[in-house]
């Protein structure tokens, strides 16, 4: 029941707007332009791709327990909450005071954390004059940063005492009772990590409660180590260089095809990727970027088309928008003119103050 | 002898070891000298030196087929571990970046493991072309073999590869291939080669079977036995679902030990966990499927417990044989209730395609289409068998021979389940029964033999070999012994 309360919750921001589904989408991270869109919208960034892994049946299971006990009515397309759901929303849960920033770190908090696992571990191990050890992560990547952190001098002097003083500020940033939850997690000479079906069941707690306990303590820890970076020499190493605009990978190399002049068709050739895809990408840069042109998409006269016809239906969803235009207006023409709008909305938002 | 004594230095140089296990060293001169190879050596005797060795010695690249991701991957993680650097792993888990990272400096390795279908890119071919191949390897080579349990198709055309690689000295090694599989290696390399079969009996491992009535027996059964013993456990599984069922209830009836389970629906890191948990005698029972023990070297475990049936007795011999790896003795247990050979008979019928399955693929590919949906191993299987038969013009030829083709497989295998059975059933010597087919004779045991002979399990109580486990849970304490801090 602990899962479905928080998916509940996030349920109550899309209520009348979306399906269910969008949440999932929303915390899958699913790399669409749609989705990302609807995460600015409704104000839902801080859960955006927190659970890569989150599978449709899992999601659709509680989605089912959630009209079974009545709280969510089942209307087919869009979401409606009940009277005693709103109630439940607002009060307090085990989520209430867990920190997300999924928009701005979900795409680097698996590699940081794996990292800073795999260096704690090669730390254990190197101190204590064992230079054979099987790694605790197979990633190419994690293997590469983690060794050009070991290599610069000074982190084994004092028998790590610099790396030992970082993660004692990090683990004392939440309660006693997590930094003993994230501990567990962590490999070292002495002893092997619990996974978290492990640790799930040291604390007596469902799996997915521990690992959105682990993901919120690992976007915490970036938080306050990208703020207070002089205090953080070694974990910053891992955080350094990050895209600026965080991209996802795919959408990064698509943006560097259009900025040499490429079309659409033809990177989706280049690539051997499905056009809708590069089309998912363009999206995703121009509602991250807000550099980003998109005349050559959206000629200004589409683009003013979409927007009334956008604020004469006061809604965001595609299917009716595209309803009110002309045929010859795609659905990409609109999700990129959507990404403009709604960033433009998202910014006068936050200088006004105002919810929309 | 100075020759000798040089390899021996090699050896320690490379690997740490002082001296070759049983069986290597002959393999390692055989390719160093030249010949093509076949050479078969039980599971857990360091099958992978007698490649990794010359490789290392040689100039130019060896390059290594291996049927599977996770063996190369291992492999590979192995190495490194040992400070082997130079080596490296192509297949379909690589991603592009790497992969083209990888084939421009080839020639920088000296070991390069590959999945046979990475050979069918004429990309990864050009390159390989290119560079010095010191030594081709083929692993698993049972894999060839249409008699083989692991019959792989893309494993067919590696006489072509052999060729374009300029010929190199083959090595095809095996740890469980029969007279019959090793005819076969031979006839589809084309080539001549040197047998070098070492026989795969392990004198320290006692065999026994358990018959039990039904499903609350068999569990109660099991935990009689862990009861008796506290010792390093493996319990074998065919489903995913019941390995973590079962290690559920062995951990509420042991709380005092540690249980997990582990296959290959988990997360590759939560695996990495659970196996290294395992090395370290942080786990005293783990309930796997055979998608583990890959790449274990673990020395100690005692006790081997196969709580469903395999499908072969050649999968059994590797399983079992992850046990005593010390050469100390160690116990094989095999649950049977009479009905679980339906298990691997439904397994078997799911790796093939059926009728709808096999004419829908037909029919879809000639119009040009390409098929989803289907599981690998099907997909594998058609793809493989069109291309094989593409000279039928007739579509419904087309698809009675596949059907043959596929009965015919479906055939050999329930055959090998036969196999099995008749083992299960067998009233003489187990030992003598299971080495029947792959050897001549048996050594003797060197503790107890057999249920048949001289063992009974149920009175069987092994010293504890486990200390209570007790895992740190306060994160300060923690980070002292992480930090090696008082």
């Amino acid at each position: 029941m602990l899962f479905e309360r928080l998916i509940l919750y996030l349920l109550s921001y899309i209520e009348n707007q979306r399906t269910t589904s969008s949440i999932y989408h929303i915390l899958k991270g699913k790399k669409s332009a749609q989705t990302i869109q609807d995460s600015l919208l409704f104000k839902l960034g801080p859960y955006l791709g927190i659970l890569p892994k989150l599978s449709k049946e899992e999601f659709d299971y509680c989605i089912d327990r959630l009209i079974s006990k009545g709280l969510l009515l089942n209307s087919g397309e869009l979401t409606y909450l009940t009277e005693e759901a709103h109630k439940l929303n607002k009060e307090e849960q085990w989520f209430t005071n867990l920190y997300f920033n999924g928009e701005e770190y979900s795409q680097i908090a698996l590699p940081f954390y794996r990292k800073l696992q795999l260096l704690l571990q090669s730390t254990s191990h190197l101190i204590k004059g064992h230079h054979h050890f099987l790694p605790v992560s197979d990633n190419d990547e994690v293997q590469r940063d983690v060794k050009n952190v070991l290599k610069e001098s000074g982190l084994l002097s004092n028998n790590g005492e610099a790396l030992y003083q970082e993660l004692h500020q990090l683990f004392q940033l939440v309660d006693e009772k997590r930094a003993n939850l994230m501990m567990m997690s962590f490999t070292g000479a002495d002893q092997v990590g619990l996974s978290i079906s492990q640790i799930a069941s040291e604390f007596n707690q469902p799996d997915r409660i521990v690992q959105l306990h682990i993901i919120s303590t690992v976007h915490l820890w970036i938080e306050f180590i990208l703020n207070n970076d002089q205090n953080f020499p070694i974990c910053y190493k891992f955080l350094m260089n990050r895209n600026e605009t965080s991209l996802t990978h795919s959408a990064q190399v698509t943006f560097e095809k259009v900025n040499q002049g490429y079309t659409v068709e033809q990177i989706a050739y280049i690539r051997n990727l499905k056009r809708s895809t590069i089309e998912d990408h363009i999206v995703e840069i121009a509602t991250k970027d807000q550099a980003f042109k998109i005349d050559e998409y959206v000629s200004g006269h589409v683009f003013s088309l979409i927007e009334k016809a956008t604020n004469h239906l006061t809604t965001k969803r595609l299917k009716l928008i595209k309803e009110q235009l002309p045929e010859d207006v795609t659905y990409f023409q609109i999700r990129l003119t959507l990404a403009r709008l709604g960033a433009e909305h998202h910014k006068q938002e936050v200088q006004d103050g105002q919810s929309f | 002898m100075a020759n000798h004594s040089k390899l021996e230095e090699q050896l320690r140089t490379y690997f740490n070891h002082s001296q070759f296990r049983e069986g290597q060293k002959e393999i390692i001169q055989s390719v160093l000298d030249g010949r093509h190879t076949l050479a078969t050596l039980p599971t857990g005797s360091g099958k992978s030196i007698t490649y990794q060795l010359p490789a290392l010695i040689a100039e130019g690249v060896t390059v290594v087929v291996s049927p599977l991701i996770s063996l190369m991957v291992d492999q590979v993680k192995i190495l490194k571990s040992k400070g082997i650097k130079k080596v490296a792993a192509i297949n379909s888990l690589v991603d592009e970046k790497a992969k083209q990272k990888l084939l421009n400096n080839l020639n920088k390795y000296k070991l390069i493991y590959c999945s046979p279908e990475m050979l069918q890119q004429e990309r990864v071919m050009k390159r390989l072309r290119q560079v010095n191949v010191s030594y081709f390897v083929v692993d698993e080579a049972h894999c060839i073999s249409q008699w083989g349990h692991e019959f792989r198709t893309d494993y067919m055309k590696l006489h072509t590869i052999f060729k374009q690689l300029k010929e190199p000295t083959v090595l095809a090694l095996s740890a469980t291939a029969t007279p019959q599989v090793q005819d076969d290696i031979i006839k589809h390399l084309q080539i001549k080669m040197d047998k070098i079969i070492h026989p795969v009996d392990r004198p320290n491992i006692t065999f026994s079977l358990k018959k039990v009535e039904g499903q609350q027996h068999k569990e109660d059964s099991l935990k009689d036995l862990l009861h008796n013993n506290h010792v390093p456990t493996m319990v074998y599984f065919s489903s995913r679902q019941v390995s973590e069922e079962v290690a559920r209830k062995l951990q509420k009836q042991f709380p005092k030990r540690k249980v997990a389970y582990y296959h290959g629906g988990m997360d590759q890191d939560d695996r990495l966990l659970i196996q290294q948990q395992f090395m370290y005698d942080q786990l005293d029972v783990i309930c796997c499927t055979s998608a583990f023990g890959m790449g274990v070297d673990k020395a100690n475990i005692r006790l081997i417990v196969h709580y469903h049936m395999p499908s072969n007795l050649e999968s059994y011999i590797q399983e079992v044989g992850r046990a005593g790896r010390d050469g100390e003795h160690s116990v094989a247990t095999l649950f049977y209730q009479p009905g679980d050979e339906t298990i691997p008979f439904q397994l078997i019928s799911q790796e093939l395609p059926d009728d709808d399955e096999l004419e829908w693929f037909i029919s879809e590919r000639l119009n040009g289409n390409e098929v989803e949906g289907l599981s690998e191993t099907k997909e594998r299987f058609l793809k493989y068998q069109l291309e094989l038969n593409s000279s039928i013009q007739n579509h419904h030829d087309m698809i009675n021979a596949l059907k043959r083709v596929r009965d015919d497989r479906l055939q050999a295998k329930r055959e090998s389940i036969l196999k099995m059975l008749n083992w299960l059933h067998y009233s003489g010597c187990r030992r003598e029964a299971l080495y029947h087919s792959f050897q001549d004779g048996v050594k003797n045991a060197t503790t107890y033999c057999c249920d048949h002979c001289d063992f009974n399990l149920d009175n069987w109580v092994f010293q504890n070999q486990m200390s209570d486990h007790k895992i740190t849970f306060y994160w300060e304490n923690r980070l002292n012994a992480i930090f090696n801090r008082r």
